[in-house]
């Protein structure tokens, strides 16, 4: 039986037995060495996307058809005509729900509880995942950072969090608009100098930095000093410059993926985990004034583009209806900066992982914060729906072409057996990895902490 | 079984103690004094101390030699005293040639003594683990088994035990079938692993409990009152004789009292230091201060042990003390055989000081003069100088704005600085602590006006105030009572909803905060309404007085064991790095002072001082202790916390940002711009002393003018629309600074101000956007002082400053408004703000009456004796408005005293990259932790290659770079070190700038290499 918490289920009687049976966990096999989360906030429609509804009521429908995949009986809606080829190395989980609606309506803290697995609010505040994951697991490649984010600019990537971790935890944000040919990591790329004059500038410092008396036993002097030299290596190793040289990738590969922010970010993800980083978070979204095929292009209008729709959400170009709830700014989410972009960079990245083996051992997970209302509001947009989500997971050892849960014929309510959280989420990323979660992590205070403790793995994912 | 073995054992003996000369054993004594075993199950534990002549103690509990008098009363095994039969008798305890007698009476031998479920079986269960954090005492239990953390809650336990896991738990007919039984002996799987034996004195109790009925107890049970723990409350174990028995006593509400050192948990705060076997023998290990912990229930009691081990070639060297910190702290070097280093030189010094009270380096000028300096007291001085600067009075203020969440997010439209300025006037009057405190927490009002009222508008709710108050004012963390008894202190839920009881009146709406006559706090677990936490401290508060007053005058009171020592543990922490209560807000028992003697002198001296901080600092920094060398010695390398060395620290964010400031000569001298302020405000204050003077012709031209008084307005500029969040907030948020004098041509969030010619008076000005601000602007231009009235309609929430003043506010409604505008001479600049709750979204403006209101010229009519106070005030600000030197001049002060270009010195967190990387909070939490301390990849990222490192070296070089390469480098050494270059590194850095081809990029260069040093970075 596996070991889950029966209370919330209302099985009390099996609660109460479930002490007694003696069985160990039963863990899926821990088959991910990184994790790559496709974060795209703002609430993505599930029914617009990997849930769609041909039989909602005509007024409520979403004008995109379904359409067949490569695998037979698994229909995802046309703006997934390029990643639907690909069905066959994902799991659709079309019954996640959010059983706190409080928590999760909230952008900020919806992101929150994506990045940490538990909904903020409980009496600690909790590190992101990544956090505890570098923690735990360290890093295959000590010229980068073992959690990453691309590029970590947008309002939400703020709820990132190390909680009561060291600092030296939380999550790189790479920064910058990875579409601008000059695009660099902030701080990562030398700027003002260039290497030659680095390394003069190093030497000229170890001749002058004579070190202090009693800086050999200070613990904080000694770590500061490994991490100078460490972050001295990356600034100089070529290692670390190529992972983040999108210039080394040929142009096919830059342009299979698309050469806006979105695309570039995503290929991003693929190189940093082929570069060994741990754990990589892409969380992207098309400014208004961006660039592709390295040259600058304005979406009009444009500001905000993530996929908080309230208004206007099949608009050909940008969404200005007046007390648009969130809004103007959003584009319609068939257009290019939306799921335009999107269907050609998950294919591409999908696709890419796969062709290079990198599926092996990398749990790739496409999430949002919650989904949206199966009915089309007044300003022709569609609002926040926490009942009945869609995430897609491929690699590490999940089968391909599955479709977890189900729901009703609006999108509106989970009709399968399976429903699963966010909580769920992050223990199948724990489990994923092997990391033991009945092993808690212990707080300064002392407290004991268990990971993902309200969630369960997604067994199908197994 | 066991009672056989006993009867055979009527002399129980040990092994004497190792080397143990019987001559060096002045006096015995044995506790308890007498032993009464008045049931069945009781037994007495005995502790026997030696005392040698030199005063020291020795636990002999193991090595004596102890008979009873009467073998059918009692008997002892292995120092602990069990019945036989009811009678009284008398132990013998021998130690060597002394013995002492111990008169022992047994009683109710014949009576059943059932086993306690609330007293004893609870206690076997926290004893064992079976409750912890970690297995079935988490929120949600383990395995679907759920106890209550550390058995805070009897009722469901006792359900959980016997109700649930389908009656399978316990088994009354065959105990030894009891889930709760075999699973800790682990006679079947048991993930938790093996929790239990049969020889553990919880067993005893569990199984007896089982084979009693497993039953709840009677109604009329005595409840646990208090535990008392012996020895107490410190012992020093000197090697070799590194052991202890302890011995716990549990006293009941029925007078009664027994025995439970077998049951109590017993836990150490560092167990390299000293362990605890569960019978209660403390063990010491490698030198050092530890608490042992011992937990009956929810009681909790605390014991320092001090273990004292040779070390060779060890020789106590005196140091010069300067005052009672060195004597103390010495003191506890020499007993745990530490050596103190020697005093720091001149230029670590004044690097030191400087740093700490006031964020900032000394300039290279100060640097010299103080070395200059040939007065032996110049160090004294140099303390005192500095407590009286402006830069400490803003340096200090921060570190206590930090604590209290003062950032405009919470507290917008001025009020973060509101409070800041009051915090900072604190410190720069030096205030008393215990006023401080007691007007935040009894402060009521508009707290645009009231600044430490501000306090109360920072959190959301009651327990939210409750946690924030007991962090900051008693360093303690009762958080975790919120939910369940602190797992580690005597906090209990009852305590902390005492305390929230305290604020449960206290109501906040905007900037208001007020007291109401009515409203409880209930327990949550049992719905009682609490008694707040202080009314019996201060009785004649009856039910309609604020209940703050009684827990300010429980906090301020002399006997509080938190208030002074927390204030003079923070002190100790910023100046130290590391408090002697380390946490600093995490005070309890079982994180014990590393030198308790020292916090309680400073303590004492606080209070002495009538809670004179500046007193404290001052004491501090004068003592050798602080002016210590960072150099270890092999007698101190492995000192952490005692003070034998300075600790080297890392500056922090804000110290660190202004350091590179002066090291590359983009900031200003801090100290030069107060002496010039101070110099333009005597300048200022006598052009006003001149005033009376002229009062009669100033008033006379007045009148003549304002008969002519007429209005001249602008038009209109507009910025938008902005949006943060949902209607409140983007309300809230200043998306445009509110300034004397409005900037047109600068660019808010992205947006550029819009000029709009077709704006008119006396029409609607409609704007778009649910959700969205929109802020505009005009001049008004005044031909003297007046007052005028604009009369406004609009929609929703509207905020208008003037010259940079917030003068009305109106949140949410329809609104058409006479609102009074004072204007003086000349241009005066109007800045409105309107945003929108949804539907029309507009404004209406108009000023009838161009020429002004009478109200000014009535006042100047009035004779001088006829006019109050602030009418007075009113007309010299008219009067200085009107003299453009006079405006200008403290336009130039204002400058010289607004120090927002200094991290250290401003009013609220900046929280750019650089500052966001080294730590600086955001001050979302009243927890001293939100200053993250420690190194991070990022930190080193931002020094060698951030944008703001960059960005100072190339503006400081570019005014730099006529500097000749030996000033040059003279100037950088002085400033980044406080001390000339030595002359290797002289030489290094010459030949650097010698041998480069373009002198300025090498001036670069160097700069960044010494900012780099670990030198520059650490404060030593």
């Amino acid at each position: 039986m596996p070991r889950r918490n029966f209370i919330g289920l209302g099985a009390a009687g099996l609660a109460s037995l479930g002490g007694w049976t003696w069985a160990a966990p039963s863990r899926g096999k821990p088959a991910a060495k990184n994790v790559l989360v496709v974060f795209e906030q703002g609430g993505m429609s599930h029914i617009d996307t990997w849930d769609p509804k041909p039989d909602a009521a005509a007024e409520h429908r979403s004008p995109f058809k379904p359409i067949s995949t490569n695998v037979p009986g698994i229909h995802v809606s046309e703006l997934l005509k390029q990643t639907a080829r690909h069905m066959d190395k994902l799991t659709l989980v079309r019954c996640m729900t959010q059983p706190l609606p409080g928590v999760a309506n909230s952008h900020p803290l919806g992101a929150q509880y994506i990045y940490s697995g538990e909904p903020p609010g409980g009496a600690v505040e909790m590190p992101d995942m990544s956090a505890v994951i570098a923690m735990l697991m360290g890093s295959k490649a000590s010229h980068l950072p073992s959690s990453i984010m691309v590029p970590g600019t947008n309002e939400m990537a703020s709820a990132t969090r190390a909680g009561f971790l060291p600092p030296a935890y939380q999550v790189f944000k790479a920064g910058g608009n990875l579409a601008d040919p000059q695009w660099s990591v902030p701080n990562l790329g030398l700027h003002g100098v260039d290497e030659r004059r680095f390394r003069n500038r190093r030497d000229l410092l170890s001749s002058l930095d004579v070190g202090l008396t009693g800086a050999a036993q200070a613990k904080g002097a000694g770590a500061m000093r490994s991490f100078m030299e460490r972050a001295a290596d990356m600034l100089t190793n070529p290692a670390t410059r190529s992972a983040f040289d999108l210039e080394t990738e040929p142009a096919k590969v830059r342009e299979r993926y698309g050469t806006g922010l979105r695309g570039q970010s995503y290929l991003m993800g693929r190189k940093l985990i082929e570069s060994g980083v741990r754990f990589v978070t892409v969380d992207c979204r098309e400014p208004m004034n961006t660039w592709r095929d390295g040259k600058q292009v304005k979406f009009p209008g444009g500001s905000n583009m993530n996929w908080d729709h309230h208004d206007d959400i099949y608009s050909n170009s940008h969404t200005n209806i007046k007390g648009g709830g969130a809004g103007a700014g959003r584009y319609g989410i068939h257009t290019w900066p939306m799921m335009g972009s999107l269907d050609k960079a998950l294919s591409a990245l999908i696709d890419d992982l796969h062709q290079r083996g990198l599926l092996e051992e990398t749990l790739l997970c496409v999430v949002t914060e919650f989904g949206r209302t199966p009915k089309i509001n007044k300003r022709k947009g569609r609002d926040h729906w926490t009942h009945a989500f869609s995430f897609a997971f491929a690699g590490a050892g999940v089968p391909g072409g599955q479709v977890v849960g189900s729901t009703d014929k609006d999108g509106g309510y989970i009709t399968s057996s399976e429903a699963y959280t966010v909580d769920d989420y992050a223990a199948t990323i724990y489990e994923k990895l092997g990391i033991d979660r009945e092993k808690p992590i212990d707080t300064p205070d002392g407290r004991p902490i268990y990971l993902a403790k309200n969630g369960n793995p997604i067994p199908a994912l197994f | 079984m066991i009672q056989g073995a006993l009867r055979l054992l009527l002399i129980a003996t040990l092994a004497m103690g190792l080397g143990l000369g019987a001559d060096e054993i002045e006096r015995l004594e044995v506790y308890p004094s007498t032993v009464t075993l008045a049931s069945k199950r009781s037994q007495a534990q005995l502790v026997v101390t030696g005392y040698l002549a030199n005063g020291e103690t020795r636990d002999l509990t193991h090595d004596v030699e102890v008979t009873t008098e009467d073998a059918q009363v009692a008997n002892v095994l292995n120092g602990v005293v069990l019945p036989i039969g009811n009678g009284d008798t008398r132990l013998n305890v021998r130690f060597d040639s002394q013995t002492v007698k111990v008169p022992t009476s047994v009683t109710h031998q014949a009576e059943p003594d059932p086993i306690c479920f609330n007293t004893e079986t609870q206690a076997a269960l926290t004893k064992q683990g079976c409750n912890a954090g970690s297995c079935h005492g988490s929120p949600d239990g383990k395995a679907g088994f759920s106890l209550s953390l550390f058995a805070f809650d009897s009722e469901h336990d006792l359900i959980s035990l016997v109700r649930d896991g389908a009656n399978r738990r316990v088994n009354v007919l065959d105990p030894d079938a009891s889930l709760m039984l075999k699973k800790p002996l682990l006679r079947i799987p048991h993930v938790g692993g093996k929790k239990l034996r049969p020889t553990d004195a919880a067993y005893q109790v569990l199984r007896q409990w089982i084979f009693e009925g497993a039953k709840p107890d009677p109604p009329e049970s005595a409840l646990c009152t208090n535990i008392e723990v012996y020895p107490s409350p410190h012992r020093i174990l000197s090697a070799p004789h590194l052991k202890q028995q302890i011995r716990v006593v549990a006293q009941f509400d029925d007078g009664s009292s027994r025995d439970v050192t077998p049951l109590a948990t017993y836990g150490t705060s560092n167990k390299n230091v000293a362990t605890i076997t569960p019978a209660g023998l403390v063990k010491g290990r490698e030198r050092g201060q530890a608490a042992i912990t011992v937990r009956y229930l929810q009681y909790l009691e605390s014991i320092y042990f001090t273990i004292v081990q040779p070390v060779p070639g060890f020789e106590w060297e005196d140091q010069p003390e300067h005052n009672y910190v060195d004597q103390l702290v010495n003191a506890k070097l020499r007993q745990l055989k530490y050596l103190p280093a020697e005093t720091c030189q001149d230029s670590t010094f004044v690097r030191r000081v400087y740093l700490d009270l006031t964020g900032l380096l000394p300039t290279a000028v100060q640097a010299v003069q103080f070395s200059n300096d040939q007065s032996p007291q110049k160090r004294d001085q140099l303390i005192d100088h500095l407590l009286e600067t402006e830069s400490h009075a803003r340096f200090w203020a921060l570190k206590t704005a930090d604590l209290m969440r003062v950032n405009p997010k919470l507290l917008p439209d001025g009020r973060a600085e509101l409070l800041f300025d009051w915090i900072r006037d604190n410190y720069r009057e030096n205030l008393a602590h215990d006023r401080f405190a007691y007007q935040i927490l009894t402060a009521s009002g508009d707290s645009n006006r009231a600044a430490p009222a501000n306090y109360f508008c920072t959190t959301k709710s009651v327990e939210e105030l409750t946690e924030m108050t007991s962090q900051i004012f008693m360093g303690s963390r009762i958080g975790c009572a919120k939910c369940h008894n602190h797992p580690f202190e005597n906090w209990t839920q009852d305590d902390y909803y005492s305390i929230s009881a305290v604020f449960a009146r206290v109501e906040q709406e905007g900037a208001m905060v007020q007291v109401s006559g009515a409203g409880e706090k209930m327990h949550p677990r049992t719905g009682q309404v609490m008694k707040p936490w202080g009314h019996d401290v201060s009785p004649d508060i009856d039910e309609v007085s604020d209940r703050r007053i009684g827990f300010a005058n429980w906090l301020i009171a002399e006997q509080n064991p938190f208030f002074a020592r927390v204030e003079v543990n923070r002190i100790w922490s910023h100046l130290f790095g590391r408090g002697i209560v380390d946490p600093v807000d995490d005070f309890r028992s079982s994180n014990p002072p590393s030198n308790v003697e020292l916090l309680n002198a400073l303590a004492d001296d606080l209070k002495q001082q009538g809670f004179d901080r500046r007193h404290i600092i001052r004491t501090i920094c004068r003592s050798q202790t602080y002016q210590r060398a960072t150099n270890t010695t092999l007698f101190n390398a492995d000192d952490s916390e005692l003070c034998s060395h300075m600790p080297l620290r890392l500056l922090t964010a804000e110290q660190l940002q202004d350091a590179i400031g002066y090291v590359t000569s983009t900031l200003p001298d801090a100290s030069a711009r107060q002496g010039d302020a101070d110099a333009l405000r005597g300048q200022f204050e006598q052009e006003i002393d001149l005033f009376p003077h002229s009062q009669a012709d100033w008033e006379k031209a007045f009148l003549e003018e304002a008969a002519t008084a007429q209005l001249g307005q602008t038009s209109w500029f507009s910025i938008g629309p902005f949006r943060q969040g949902n209607y409140e907030e983007t309300r809230k948020q200043d998306f445009v600074p509110a300034m004397s004098t409005m900037d047109t041509t600068l660019q808010h969030h992205g947006k550029s101000w819009q000029s709009q010619p077709d704006w008119n008076d006396d029409e609607q000005i409609d704007f778009s956007g649910s959700n969205t601000a929109y802020y505009v602007h005009r001049s008004l231009q005044a031909s003297q002082a007046m007052e005028v009235m604009l009369h406004l309609k609009g929609d929703d929430g509207v905020t208008i400053w003037i010259n940079g003043e917030h003068v009305f506010e109106q949140s949410k409604s329809f609104l058409d408004q006479q609102i009074p505008l004072l204007l003086y001479k000349g241009s005066n600049d109007l800045l409105m703000k309107v945003t929108n709750g949804g539907g029309a979204f507009y404004v209406h403006y108009n000023i009838p009456d161009k020429d002004g209101t009478t109200h000014i010229p009535d006042i100047v009519t009035r004779s001088a004796e006829n006019r109050t106070m602030e009418e007075s005030q009113l007309l010299q600000g008219i009067r200085i408005t009107a003299r453009p030197d006079l405006v200008a001049l403290q336009r130039k002060i204002a400058k010289l005293m607004d120090r927002d270009a200094f991290a250290t010195q401003r009013p609220y967190p900046e929280q750019t990259d650089f500052l966001k990387a080294f730590g600086q909070p955001e001050r979302e939490s009243p927890c001293a932790c939100e200053r993250a301390s420690e190194p991070t990849l990022d930190q080193a990222l931002q020094m060698l290659n951030g944008q703001e490192v960059q960005r100072r070296i190339e503006q400081g070089v570019a005014t730099l770079s006529k500097q000749e390469p030996a000033e040059f480098i003279d100037q950088l050494y002085l400033a980044a070190f406080s001390r000339h270059p030595r002359e290797k590194e002289r030489a290094t850095a010459e030949a650097y700038l010698v041998k480069s081809a373009n002198q300025e990029e090498a001036m670069k260069d160097l700069m960044w290499a010494i900012i780099n040093t670990q030198e520059f970075m650490f404060q030593h």
